[in-house]
């Protein structure tokens, strides 16, 4: 589990306004978070904190009990919290695509044949397995990303932070993107998922909705996107669900009887149908 | 004035076992008071084929004049200013000052002028004129983007190209570029804007380019497109489509939330 216990940021330690303000959090295994928010929320320095690329500036946090402020924690901790960023090139070290995936595990001192292993199943698992000798550089976004993500698996982490890793990708792309999350949670791995688009991340367990440094909302996707004022956190609501909270409101549409409030165009589509 | 593309060809790695053919025979104006959108899939052509306009990449066969001069002659330079896709991996300056002053001070220009240029051109991204002297690299992700687009604006381009500008922002960074740009346009730029994101780009250009492997497939007002295009239009478009593929009577050029509300309502009250 991951956690977050009054954790409170600031770049500088005399700045009036801190970047992150007494959040608290928890993260239990095997669960699918998504942290969304406007530009400058402080959502990415948040999941910074994960695997202690940065640390507290007050509060503590705590990744299965190991306390990213202690020295000594930090390989152990940074083994188990992988992280893929928005620019995947920024991150690629080798010259070709099994290279690149096989970085980590040669630093973890583990036989050739294990390296081997775990890079065919790292890049299996995103659909890559057929790049192995292309250089990283002249794939598509879509595809840098998914090598990224093989980088990360090859590392066998029990969490995933993905940074705002769609932001620059097609919805083709960003649609495979999807699949491998879904994959990698039956997997048991922990994801989380930043971003400012709520679009993607309507098939999450929670929502972590933050504006400012603080925490609005956190909750399940159904109860987040229902929120009348959401729209003031500066989020990203996609039309489909805007039209359909405005057309529930006015009762035009029945979501009681447990049933979701429609995210996509088919869903609405099917409930226009019947009620009209 | 305007920039002239015809019967365009270019290919990557030309003349090499690794030839790919990524631009085909295209053939486009674009007027200097034109707002355009050139969209299409990952891998389509539309990010090569602004690089063609200010002579980063020279055609295969065929030609690019901007205001009748050849695009790779140097002069145009300084008429298309071209904003990157991952604009922030540009900057490279101590201060924000100093970052967007680096391009019109190498062109001579400086003093009150130069000062002046760099306020206007953070105001045009909507950034507050405070931040001038900090690093540019302790901003968030979505102002450096903005840092970099004032860099280009500070140019004073006659032809101002983005590349997927709104990539990375929120729903509020990329209304306050939407409104900048309109914005630019009308003190008499040419804007072109590359973007997957068809829902953004139809309420504000006035011409959309649709390319689909390496060929143009459409050029037109945005009615037009919508008039002819299936694929790709907005979520609302496409739903308002299926209700009315079911033989309900509403329109198929819907876009906006507002528009789709008023038709589904309109039909309940003809009930």
């Amino acid at each position: 589990m991951i956690d977050i216990k009054n954790l409170v940021y600031q770049y500088e330690s005399n700045s009036k306004y801190p970047v992150l303000d007494r959040l608290n959090i928890q993260i239990k295994k095997g669960e699918f978070v998504s942290i969304v928010g406007e530009n400058g929320c402080g959502k990415s320095t948040l999941v910074q904190h994960l695997n202690a690329l940065l640390i507290p500036s007050k509060g503590t946090v705590q990744i299965e009990g190991l306390d990213t402020k202690k020295q000594s924690n930090i390989w152990s901790i940074r083994q188990k919290v992988g992280m893929v960023f928005q620019n995947p090139q920024s991150q690629f070290i080798g010259t070709t695509v099994q290279e690149d995936v096989a970085f980590g595990p040669e630093n973890l001192a583990l036989s050739n044949h294990e390296i081997q292993t775990r890079v065919n199943d790292a890049l299996e698992q995103v659909g890559m397995l057929d790049f192995k000798e292309y250089n990283p550089m002249s794939l598509s976004g879509g595809q840098k990303q998914c090598v990224a993500i093989a980088g990360v698996l090859a590392m066998k982490p029990e969490y995933i932070v993905l940074d705002e890793i769609t932001s620059m990708l097609d919805d083709k792309s960003q649609k495979t993107i999807s699949d491998i999350i879904k994959h990698l949670q039956k997997n048991g791995i922990t994801i989380i998922y930043v971003t400012h688009r709520i679009k993607d991340v309507v098939n999450s367990d929670r929502i972590i909705v933050m504006s400012k440094g603080r925490i609005l909302y956190n909750d399940k996707p159904q109860t987040v996107l229902e929120e009348p004022s959401l729209p003031e956190s500066g989020i990203e609501i996609p039309p489909i669900v805007e039209l359909a909270n405005r057309l529930k409101r006015d009762g035009i549409i029945d979501t009681y009887n447990n049933k979701n409030l429609p995210f996509s165009n088919k869903e609405l589509l099917e409930d226009l149908c019947q009620s009209i | 004035m305007s920039i002239n593309i015809k019967n365009v060809d270019y290919s990557y790695n030309k003349n090499t076992q690794l030839e790919t053919r990524v631009l085909e025979n295209i053939n486009l104006t674009i007027d200097k008071n034109e707002f355009v959108g050139i969209t299409g899939k990952i891998g389509s052509g539309k990010s090569t084929l602004i690089k063609l306009f200010n002579g980063l990449f020279v055609p295969d066969n065929g030609y690019v004049h901007v205001d009748r001069v050849d695009a790779s002659d140097k002069k145009t330079r300084k008429k298309v200013g071209l904003l990157f896709q991952n604009p922030h991996e540009q900057l490279f300056s101590k201060t924000v000052y100093e970052e967007i002053a680096f391009a019109p001070s190498n062109f001579g220009i400086k003093g009150d002028d130069l000062t002046e240029r760099v306020h206007e051109s953070l105001h045009l991204v909507g950034l507050d004129s405070k931040i001038t002297d900090m690093s540019p690299f302790k901003l968030s992700g979505g102002e450096m983007r903005r840092v970099a687009l004032a860099g280009v604006l500070a140019m004073k381009p006659e032809y101002l190209i983005l590349d997927e500008p709104t990539s990375g922002m929120d729903i509020k960074g990329k209304k306050e570029l939407y409104s900048n740009l309109k914005r630019i346009h009308s003190t008499g730029a040419c804007v072109i804007i590359v973007s997957h994101q068809i829902d953004d780009l139809l309420p504000v250009v006035n011409k959309i380019v649709l390319m689909d492997d390496g060929k143009m497939t459409f050029a037109g007002t945005p009615s037009e497109y919508l008039e002819n295009i299936s694929s790709p239009v907005p979520e609302i478009t496409q739903l308002m489509r299926g209700l009315r593929s079911k033989g309900f009577n509403v329109r198929n050029d819907v876009l906006t939330v507002d528009d789709a509300y008023g038709q589904i309502k309109n039909l309940l009250t003809k009930k």
